[in-house]
């Protein structure tokens, strides 16, 4: 590759989704809309954190973004090619760069498997370092990659503990050299001093092999801690997206601010001194939510526009984006939206 | 005292040393690895009962298929003269009303049981998995459609079916094994497709398919192995229950014709001479149940043996 | 027995001990045979829970701390056994040899219990109201009028919008954060003088976290009930506990008040913990402080102090034996060599860097 064109890709972003809307039939009357008109960009290199709430849609999201689900409209694109009518030999390459790490370490590795057959199954399938000692050397490497060593290789999973597991998880998704890993709540099982340890892997390998993340996570501070930028979501849509330092200094939805009053802070004298905003209720169904904006009923600030019609996500300041009329130029757009909508 | 303190002052140097840190290994796995199959195995041979039967049951089989020779007797001649003879040191078992060596009868009987048991249970099991897994992978129409079969196949009485299904094709072997699985497959469809459904939204098999797996790799890879122990447990209550069938086919005449029998003509046989040769009803009706019996104990007992959530 | 403790039912926020501890835990080990031999869940551990005082016992999943709580409640089942020695002591009285009457009244009557899952812990078939009354009717002896307007008005208390409807329904039909409150308002139903939450909200989403915390703060707060909080999250434990109990290995490593704990953490295994946790204020990829490796298996406890092959001051004295308890202040504890007398200087100063919180050195 020549370096012209290499810093032309790193313009180009890596993963690009637009207008992406998954919905989800469950009656002849009833459609949960998991995610409703998500759009956010994934640049090479960096990790974009995707954090809200259960039921949120984040998860749906990321397995769109990797191509497990089909959306209901909306349309995905990994390095400029549309990631849902990919076939055979570009469907194969996506299969090999674009890697999944799942979120419930116990789950999601076959109990009838070794370590080694976990680990070499993504090589099998793409037939990779064929030779036997090789691929008994590669996975001795992944294994000490993540932590683990050569020992590890013949055992069965069911003998190891949740952060070993979700190493050799990672292993997995490692083996066949991705670009790309989704990770879905990759921590959020885990021990509090297991999830540093997994946090710091997978900056590490981020660092060391350049690869990209969408990092799902429920908990701000990991994914803020992780994140070059995060997407804040409330139930199926997009609330704000920044830069996560820019997120923490300067939240502007009234969600992200309750969010983040939320999280606990490992100090007590912050804990006694620091004023909570708690959110009354809880998170609507997503099964045919009224219009307008998702948050307007736990909203302590809900105008009269904001019942009327979503507000859309819009760029206050460089590189911040907020779906909410409050933040958005002023009480005149607000008005003119709330106009538009009747 | 005095004159041990360079000594201890040495010692507790060394005690207070800090280690050096990559000869500490935190990942060690204490525990034995040990795969499924011989946890498995290990948790069965815990169940003394189920062991117990185990035994019976090879030696069950050893002599249904070196019985007959271990007496040395023919058991299809008619002898005239040696009829109804109680059990005695030349005939173990006794003779029947045809004067046959009852011990050799008994273990071919078996045999024929056994035979058509595990015949029929391999068909049942066959069909059942072939038609489940067709119904859990590809789903959507085709699922509703296949599903539909089945019903229509389990809402037909089965004795009705299996009586009309002899008496239009005749006695004989095949015919027997058709009548005995025509609608048994049916419950081990609904199983495996249910099992196949469980495990296509099983996180592994997603990640087998976010690294590339095809349909294949995933059934070869994952739903097979993963399945493998339901349908060894289907195969233990399949067989007594075919068992059963056959038996209560052949007792009800519309079995297996003379010359060929099992465990069941035999009983149908002893009934009749029930008052006053006991022995000719009692020693198939002892083997029936004594096999039925192993069958299931070892059943139940594979049953906890291949459940993981009863690991401890 | 309730005479006894008279003078103390009353008693609102007043954490002042009038005669004795609430609860005494003394010498409890506890442990799981298995098929590959005894798991040693907890192996020796002391503590008392005052009255009207919250406890957090925090530690990571397979250290013990769910047993404990399970043990307090006398909830250990085949094929898991409580040792001889060890000895639970509730208001006086000692909970092991309960007779089967004592134990209904002091289970769900005088020490409830939270469940980090509402949706196992409560009967799916049973309406939650009824539940309530339940409870309500085995510990007191109110009519079923009483019971059920009492059960109504335990729905509204935990902050269950309409409860005269909600109690009505089934489990199922109530979310995630509703079930939590309902299972509270189950647990506080006969006003006990315990409540053991076992990492209540775990399963919950922040912000419905921060309601349910809220809850259980304005329960010890009004009726002075003692809380004994389970969690594996110092993010919790920061605003929430009155002293706290660090686990490990089926072992307490450290106990102390929320202050000592946080700002003079003794342990290099507290060290450990508070620096693994990202906080908003943090840098960005800030390298966490992470434990090398995983706990160990119980099955085979290490001969010296579990936390060793992990620890990044481990000594050669660590590997061969056990650390005695060194006292800090009457409520402050620690189990680690660093605190030996003998310990030498080069290695503390060599701690002070690994150290997270608190200015004072590392000295006695």
């Amino acid at each position: 590759m020549s370096s012209e064109k290499k810093s032309a890709a790193a313009k180009e972003p890596l993963v690009k989704v637009e207008h992406l809307k998954q919905y989800f039939k469950v009656s002849r009357k009833a459609t949960v809309k998991a995610v409703d008109d998500v759009s956010f960009e994934i640049m090479p290199g960096e990790t974009l954190g995707l954090v809200g709430e259960s039921g949120c849609g984040k998860t749906t999201c990321g397995r769109c973004v990797v191509g497990m689900y089909t959306p209901t409209s909306g349309t995905v694109t990994y390095r400029g090619k549309d990631v849902h009518s990919l076939k055979g030999k570009e469907k194969k390459e996506f299969n090999k760069e674009v890697q999944v790490i799942f979120q419930d370490p116990y789950a999601s590795l076959d109990p009838r498997m070794t370590v080694s057959e976990i680990i070499g199954e993504g090589m099998d399938i793409h037939h990779l370092y064929m030779d036997k000692d090789a691929r008994r050397n590669r996975i001795g490497e992944l294994l000490h990659m993540v932590g683990l060593n050569q020992e590890h290789a013949n055992r069965f999973i069911h003998e190891f503990s949740g952060g070993q597991r979700q190493r050799i998880g990672i292993a997995r998704a490692l083996a066949v050299e991705p670009k790309f890993i989704m990770c879905d709540e990759p921590v959020s099982a885990l021990d509090v001093s297991i999830q540093a340890q997994v946090a710091n892997l997978l900056i590490s390998l981020q660092e060391r092999m350049g690869l990209t993340y969408l990092f799902i996570a429920h908990d701000l501070a990991m994914v803020k801690h992780i994140s070059d930028r995060v997407a804040v979501m409330y139930l199926g849509a997009v609330m704000e997206l920044a830069d996560s330092h820019e997120l923490y200094e300067h939240p502007m939805h009234p969600y992200t601010k309750a969010l983040m009053s939320a999280i606990p802070i490992a100090d007590p004298h912050t804990e006694d001194t620091r004023q909570r905003i708690v959110l009354e209720g809880e998170v609507p169904s997503p099964i045919n939510p009224p219009p307008g904006c998702k948050f307007q009923n736990r909203c302590a600030y809900a105008m009269e526009c904001c019942h009327k019609a979503a507000p859309p996500l819009e760029e206050v300041s460089p590189g911040h984006y907020v779906a909410c009329y409050l933040c958005q130029k002023g009480k005149e757009a607000a008005a003119a939206a709330a106009e538009e909508a009747k | 005292m005095s004159s041990n303190e360079p000594i201890a002052t040495t010692d507790l140097r060394r005690r207070f040393e800090l280690v050096d840190q990559s000869t500490l290994n935190a990942e060690q796995v204490v525990r034995k690895n040990i795969g499924f199959w011989s946890d498995a195995w290990r948790r069965f041979r815990q169940n003394k009962v189920a062991m117990f039967f185990a035994a019976i049951l090879l030696i069950l089989i050893v002599l249904a298929i070196f019985g007959p020779a271990i007496s040395g007797k023919d058991y299809i001649t008619i002898n005239g003269m040696e009829k109804n003879i109680a059990p005695c040191s030349e005939y173990w078992f006794g003779t029947d009303n045809m004067g046959r060596d009852m011990f050799a009868r008994s273990w071919v009987a078996l045999r024929t049981s056994l035979i058509i048991a595990l015949v029929s249970a391999v068909i049942q099991l066959v069909i059942g998995c072939v038609y489940g897994a067709i119904m859990g992978s590809v789903g959507g129409v085709v699922d509703e459609v296949m599903m539909r079969i089945v019903e229509v196949f389990s809402c037909v009485p089965n004795l009705i079916l299996v009586t009309l299904l002899l008496v239009v094709f005749g006695n004989g072997y095949p015919q027997l094994l058709l009548a005995l699985s025509i609608s048994s497959w049916t419950g081990t469809a609904r199983l495996v497709r249910g099992q196949v459904f469980k495990l296509r939204e099983s996180e592994y098999v997603m990640a087998a398919t976010a690294l590339g797996g095809g349909r294949m790799h995933n059934i070869v890879k994952h739903l097979l192995p993963n399945t493998m122990g339901l349908l060894i447990l289907e195969m233990a209550q399949a067989i007594p229950n075919v068992i059963f069938s056959e038996t209560s086919l052949s007792f009800l005449g519309i079995g297996l014709q003379p010359p060929n029998f099992s465990l069941g003509s035999m009983l149908a046989t002893g009934q009749s001479s029930m008052t006053f040769y006991p022995y000719q009803l009692v020693i198939p009706c002892a083997l029936l149940a004594l096999i039925v019996l192993s069958f299931n104990v070892i059943g139940d007992a594979l049953r906890d043996a291949l459940d993981p959530q009863l690991r401890t | 027995m309730s005479e006894q403790t008279k003078p103390n039912t009353e008693a609102s926020a007043n954490a002042a001990p009038a005669d004795g501890p609430l609860l005494n835990v003394e010498h409890l080990r506890v442990s799981y045979h298995t098929y590959a031999g005894e798991v040693q869940s907890v192996r020796d551990i002391s503590f008392h829970v005052d009255r009207g005082e919250i406890l957090a016992i925090i530690g990571e999943s397979g250290c013990g701390k769910s047993v404990t709580a399970r043990s307090i409640m006398s909830l250990i089942r085949k094929p898991g056994e409580i040792k001889e020695g060890s000895k639970i002591t509730f208001d006086g009285r000692d909970v092991l040899s309960f007779s089967k009457k004592e134990m209904r009244q002091y289970r769900g009557g005088e020490c409830g219990m939270i469940f980090q899952d509402a949706l196992v812990a409560l009967d799916p078939t049973m309406r939650v109201g009824k539940q309530i009354m339940e409870n309500l009717r085995i510990h007191t002896n109110m009519s079923k009028s009483e019971a059920a307007k009492e059960a109504t008005r335990l729905l509204g208390a935990v902050g269950i919008p309409n409860p005269e409807q909600r109690f009505k329904e089934y489990p199922f039909e109530f979310s995630g954060g509703m079930r939590q409150r309902a299972m509270i308002a189950m647990a506080v139903a006969c006003q006990p003088k315990l409540v053991i939450a076992d990492e209540p909200t775990t399963a919950l989403d922040v912000t419905i976290q921060a309601q349910i915390m809220e809850l259980l703060k304005r329960l010890r707060n009004e009726d002075g009930t003692s809380i004994i909080l389970i969690t594996h999250d110092f993010g919790v434990v920061a605003g929430f506990a009155d002293r706290i109990v660090v686990m490990y290995a089926g072992q307490i490593v450290e106990s102390g008040t929320r202050e000592e704990i946080f700002y003079n953490p003794q342990h290099p295994y507290t060290w450990a913990l508070l620096g693994a946790v990202p906080r908003l204020d943090w840098q960005n990829k800030q390298v966490l402080r992470t434990i090398r490796g995983t706990p160990p298996d119980l099955i085979a406890p290490p001969k010296g102090c579990p936390f060793a092959n992990r620890c990044e001051l481990c000594m050669n004295v660590c590997l061969e034996e056990d650390p005695a308890y060194t006292p800090f202040s009457t409520s402050h504890k620690a189990k680690c060599w660093l605190h030996d007398p003998d310990c030498p200087q080069e290695v503390l100063e060599e701690a002070n860097q690994f150290k997270v919180k608190g200015g004072d050195p590392l000295e006695q």
